[in-house]
């Protein structure tokens, strides 16, 4: 059985039995930490077991509540705590020192969300966040810098790289009170971040890059579409 | 509520345009009775164990996940970032329901839950995959499943 998130790619590969969910990308059993939710969506999908003519494609009749995006009469999401600097820094602060003193600010929660879920999806890269962000700055004076993984190709090492400093931001702001969307987010990340702005500034550095491949890492694995407004592409 | 004409553009016109296998055969088989089933996930989240090689872009290679895995050890090296990975980053399971499959079990719903699941990266010409699935489709035979649960990202 297949979980699909796109009806329309489904109807022409034609999987035996696909269940056709509403849910966001990124989100097959519809909503995390909801036992009971996912496992009405995986019995939904084992039932289709019982047909033998094919191939079916069932919708699943529940919606997961609204992921994404916030209804028009709910309050915005803000960031909890202040990233800004503080008011004595120079106005000349390097990129270098702006990304640790955020990172500092942020370690508490993260130290927090991994105790409080006993776990982290940072590890991508094997990296130390303070290496991973050293090595993705090094990337900003347009040098092609050496891979710092043992086995592993510079352009695989930075989008790792990039993966995990993505994803200890997002860790550590979901241990702060209130429930941020995956469209909360992303907005702030991209938008609000100093981590938001070097991925930016590393984009527009691999897109002048010579190199084909590392053209390819600035065009489609560092910025998600929908984020690309915060600084459009010439 | 996610449907593809509510994607907002440019996402819905790249999912449009997608290019999708056009499958004809479409083999649907009958099987014994869901109580006896033994279910596998295979996902192409891009999902390795820790100790793991990593994927890379374009990888049509896939890794094996054990039944008996740290699931909260998984970590996710998916080469697409546009999807939300903050559902999976507060709950394996919403992309990788290995505890349901677990319960199912548990509560006689389902036969057993497979030895081995099976991790690719999705964002790979599908054509390139082919080799690695068919076999996938071997080692699941050795490993007795008659039932997979596809999970996507």
């Amino acid at each position: 059985m297949h979980i699909s998130l796109i009806r329309e790619h489904s109807e022409k590969n034609r999987t035996p039995r696909t269940l056709w969910v509403t849910f966001e990308l990124g989100r097959p059993l519809g909503v995390p930490n909801d036992a009971d939710f996912q496992r009405r969506v995986v019995k939904a999908a084992l039932k289709l077991l019982e047909s033998a003519d094919g191939p079916i494609i069932a919708d699943y009749s529940e919606d997961a509540p609204a992921a994404r995006d916030r209804g028009d009469d709910e309050e915005p999401w803000v960031c909890p705590i202040s990233l800004g600097p503080p008011s004595d820094t120079p106005g000349d602060e390097s990129m270098d020192a702006k990304l640790s003193r955020e990172m500092a600010r942020l370690a508490p929660w993260h130290d927090l969300a991994v105790r409080k879920t006993e776990r982290s999806t940072v590890g991508s890269s094997g990296l130390e966040m303070p290496d991973a962000a050293a090595f993705v700055l090094s990337f900003l004076s347009g040098e092609i810098p050496e891979s710092p993984i043992d086995g592993a190709r510079v352009d695989r090492a930075l989008k790792w790289a990039c993966d995990d400093i993505k994803a200890y931001y997002y860790e550590a702001m979901l241990a702060q009170p209130g429930a941020p969307t995956s469209g909360d987010l992303d907005a702030w990340f991209f938008g609000e971040t100093t981590a938001g702005s070097v991925f930016f500034d590393l984009q527009k550095v691999l897109l002048r890059n010579a190199d084909e491949t590392f053209q390819l890492v600035g065009k489609q694995y560092l910025i998600p579409r929908l984020q690309q407004h915060w600084s459009p592409l010439d | 509520m996610v449907r593809l004409a509510d994607v907002p553009t440019p996402d819905r016109t790249f999912l449009e345009n997608m290019p999708i296998p056009e499958i004809e055969d479409a083999p649907c088989v009958a099987g014994p009775p869901l109580k006896e089933r033994r279910v596998a996930i295979v996902t192409t989240a891009g999902l390795t164990a820790r100790e793991d090689a990593r994927f890379a872009m374009g990888s049509s290679d896939y890794r094996v996940i054990p039944a008996d895995v740290d699931a909260n050890r998984l970590v996710m090296s998916h080469a697409s970032i546009n999807y939300d990975r903050s559902g999976f980053q507060r709950d394996v399971n919403v992309v990788f329901p290995i505890d349901r499959l677990r319960e199912l079990a548990d509560d006689g719903v389902i036969g057993s839950v497979a030895n081995f699941h099976y991790s690719f990266m999705g964002a790979t010409d599908a054509a390139t995959l082919e080799p690695a699935a068919a076999q996938l489709a071997g080692l699941l035979k050795k490993d007795a499943v008659d039932a997979v649960l596809l999970t996507p990202v």
